[in-house]
């Protein structure tokens, strides 16, 4: 059952025994194990609840409807990162590509080893990543509907020696319109939306939209529920109160969301922790122009990676967004940016991701917008500049004509040659790299020491017994891959532990 | 230099944070700045009129008529076309444009050492200006330019005609 804010017409009280903040990847993987085995769950959404019918291929619609912050948030520091995040009904699985990768193994043993993390090995977690997997149809997309541009740098890597394949998508039943990052019209994307938080719905889950959590509340030292105020969904404003009590609370509000309620709470930051340790997967992007045609937005936005460089932590991935926003990731204007957008029809986008040692930090401002800083270190930026050299070869390799690095001042470069001069000559400055982040981690991070980490193995806050925290807040290191089935796995690994306790 | 290397980035920005706010009080409580009280554009809700001239102005310089496809920024009312943006986004971030926009009108002086509004400059000036804002060396400052631009591009290319021109169509099934 799905209650949004125009079904309510006084102050809500009610009575779980779990309640679950938020309607993302994790707290919907939660929300069905934890009703399956008998438990009473309530999920709280600060979003609004949409389906596919009411998504429409305007993305500046969609993404003030979709988006956290309407679309607009950005990182504070050097440089500035604008970072996206779900804020719906469904969460980030709602606006993502779809781009499933299980845990790489190294990150899974440095957790092991470095923050002593327990019961989150590849076994531990292989049964769940299987049942995954399965419920959401993982596969790569059919590579006649994968489109020009996820198939472009194909012949290049075989040329250079490079891997690279199609990315694993829960999309089984893609036709390739390229609006996954404004809803999926056609519900061939299996997010949240249409697979584990309608299973969880019927079976009893009650899912309340447009409730934005303000606190915790807690009677020594446990948490007996949570209170805050339901939303109009246009203007944000406040329209009633609700107070939720339950055995059990369980955060899983996002790598802002998490923090925030938490330090608005004044809760379970004896480590001083809470909202630190951000990561967030910073991506440069380097466009081509082709001679023939590409139609870059006829297909998957997201379908092909190269995973040459995972031991440097850089991965490379096509991505391809709307006419408007690609316009606006130019740096340059007049009429340079216009014979540019002349021929949108031959380009080519990709971007490279890194698995960031750098970290940044959210904190609660008034209003519950999150101020996040982010200053990336030397090191990051030069991984940054790197994968964006390989991908210029890559580019040229495939017989790309001209490749533009978004680097300000960076040159358009014309050939193979060029771009060995072009990065002898250049010395990497962070603020020139024009950078976008999809993926924040790890600002409740999970440890063995409670003096570092904010939850332990199970997700369980050090400091309130039965208050847990399970979304990629927890993710104790950057991960280098795109973390939704990570945040799955991690949910239902806890779930079951939670069950068998 | 590094700017890793040095705190100045860090001090600049706090220095662009003290400031910020002045520039607005100014931009927006002059009689001849981007107040509110400015007669606004027909039907436009967020932005004033002096607003609206300067997103215009940028749009103009950013979306040159000409080329293969030969529509430009000129053709359409830029600013009318960003509201859509600035209405849905929360009120302080539309506020914190409305700042960029003003600030935008009024740096020549900054950035080109002209003691003059950005939209009574000359075109070629304009140009200049835009190009050197752009191009600053001081990191935060090109940086204010780059949300009230992201807008012109966001609304023009956001125009079926505009996508039509270019062959671009989302479909589905």
């Amino acid at each position: 059952m799905i209650i949004e804010s125009l079904h309510i017409q006084g102050p809500i009280r009610d009575k779980a025994d779990v309640c679950i903040i938020g309607s993302g990847s994790a707290g919907s993987i939660l929300a069905y194990r934890l009703q399956k085995a008998g438990m009473r769950v309530i999920v709280l959404e600060e979003g609004g609840y949409y389906t596919n019918k009411d998504f429409t291929s305007n993305p500046t619609e969609m993404m003030g409807k979709l988006y956290k912050n309407r679309g607009l948030m950005m990182t504070v520091g050097t440089p500035v990162i604008p970072i996206c995040q779900g804020r719906c009904v469904g969460g980030s699985s709602v606006i993502n590509t779809g781009t499933c990768f299980r845990t790489p193994i190294s990150v899974l043993e440095d957790w092991e080893k470095n923050e002593g993390v327990e019961g989150l090995s590849a076994s531990d977690l292989l049964p769940h990543f299987q049942d995954l997997e399965q419920v959401l149809g993982v596969g790569p997309v059919l590579e006649a509907l994968v489109g020009r541009n996820n198939l472009i740098l194909k012949s290049g890597l075989e040329k250079l020696g490079w891997r690279g394949a199609l990315l694993p998508k829960n999309a089984p039943t893609c036709i390739g319109c390229s609006r996954c990052n404004i809803g999926c019209p056609i519900n061939a994307k299996k997010s949240m939306l249409i697979t584990y938080l309608p299973m969880a719905s019927d079976l009893g889950t009650k899912i309340y939209a447009d409730c934005r959590v303000e606190q915790i509340l807690t009677q020594r030292r446990r948490a007996v529920g949570v209170r805050g105020a339901i939303l109009d969904r246009a203007t944000e404003k406040r329209e009633q109160e609700f107070e939720i009590l339950a055995d059990r609370v369980i955060l899983c509000a996002g790598a802002f969301g998490s923090p925030m309620i938490l330090q608005k709470s004044h809760l379970a930051n004896s480590s001083g922790q809470v909202g630190k340790n951000l990561h967030i997967h910073p991506a440069g992007a380097a466009f081509a122009l082709f001679p023939e045609e590409i139609l870059g937005w006829q297909g998957n936005p997201q379908g092909f990676g190269i995973y040459q460089f995972e031991e440097e932590g850089i991965l490379i991935e096509s991505s391809f967004g709307p006419v408007e926003l690609m316009a606006s990731s130019l740096p340059f204007g007049g009429k340079e940016h216009k014979e540019w957008m002349a021929q949108f029809k031959h380009w080519a986008a990709y971007g490279a991701l890194i698995k960031d040692e750098s970290s940044g930090s959210v904190r609660w401002l008034p209003g519950w917008r999150p101020w996040v800083t982010y200053h990336l270190t030397p090191s990051d930026a030069t991984r940054i500049v790197r994968g964006l050299q390989y991908l210029a070869q890559a580019y040229f390799a495939s017989g790309a004509r001209d490749v533009y690095a978004a680097i300000r001042g960076f040159p358009i470069l014309h050939s193979m040659e060029e771009v060995e001069l072009a990065w002898k000559r250049y010395s990497v400055n962070g603020q020139d790299l024009e950078l976008a982040a999809f993926h924040p981690m790890g600002t409740c991070r999970m440890g063995a020491d409670r003096k570092r980490a904010v939850v332990d193995s199970r997700c369980q806050t050090y400091d309130i017994e039965n208050l847990y925290i399970c979304d990629s807040s927890v993710l104790p290191t950057a991960l280098g891959v795109n973390p939704q089935l990570t945040i799955m796995a991690v949910a239902s690994r806890t779930a079951e532990r939670m069950i068998h306790n | 230099m590094d700017f890793f290397e040095q705190p100045t980035s860090r001090r600049s920005f706090l220095r662009l944070l003290f400031w910020t706010p002045i520039a607005l009080v100014l931009t927006r409580f002059w009689p001849w700045g981007c107040a509110p009280s400015d007669s606004r554009s027909d039907g436009l809700q967020v932005l004033s009129a002096s607003e609206a001239r300067t997103l215009q102005a940028i749009a103009n310089l950013s979306i040159p008529p000409g080329g293969p496809h030969p529509l430009g920024a000129k053709d359409f009312d830029i600013p009318r076309l960003s509201e859509k943006w600035l209405q849905i986004w929360p009120r302080e971030i539309a506020l914190f444009v409305k700042l960029l926009i003003g600030v935008v009108e009024w740096a020549p002086f900054l950035v080109i050492g002209k003691w003059s509004r950005m939209t009574r400059l000359s075109p070629e000036l304009q140009d200049l200006y835009l190009d050197r804002f752009s191009n600053h060396r001081w990191y935060h400052l090109r940086n204010m330019i780059r949300l009230p631009k992201a807008l012109c591009f966001n609304a023009f290319y956001g125009l079926p005609e505009v996508k039509n021109d270019m062959g671009y169509q989302l479909r589905c099934g």
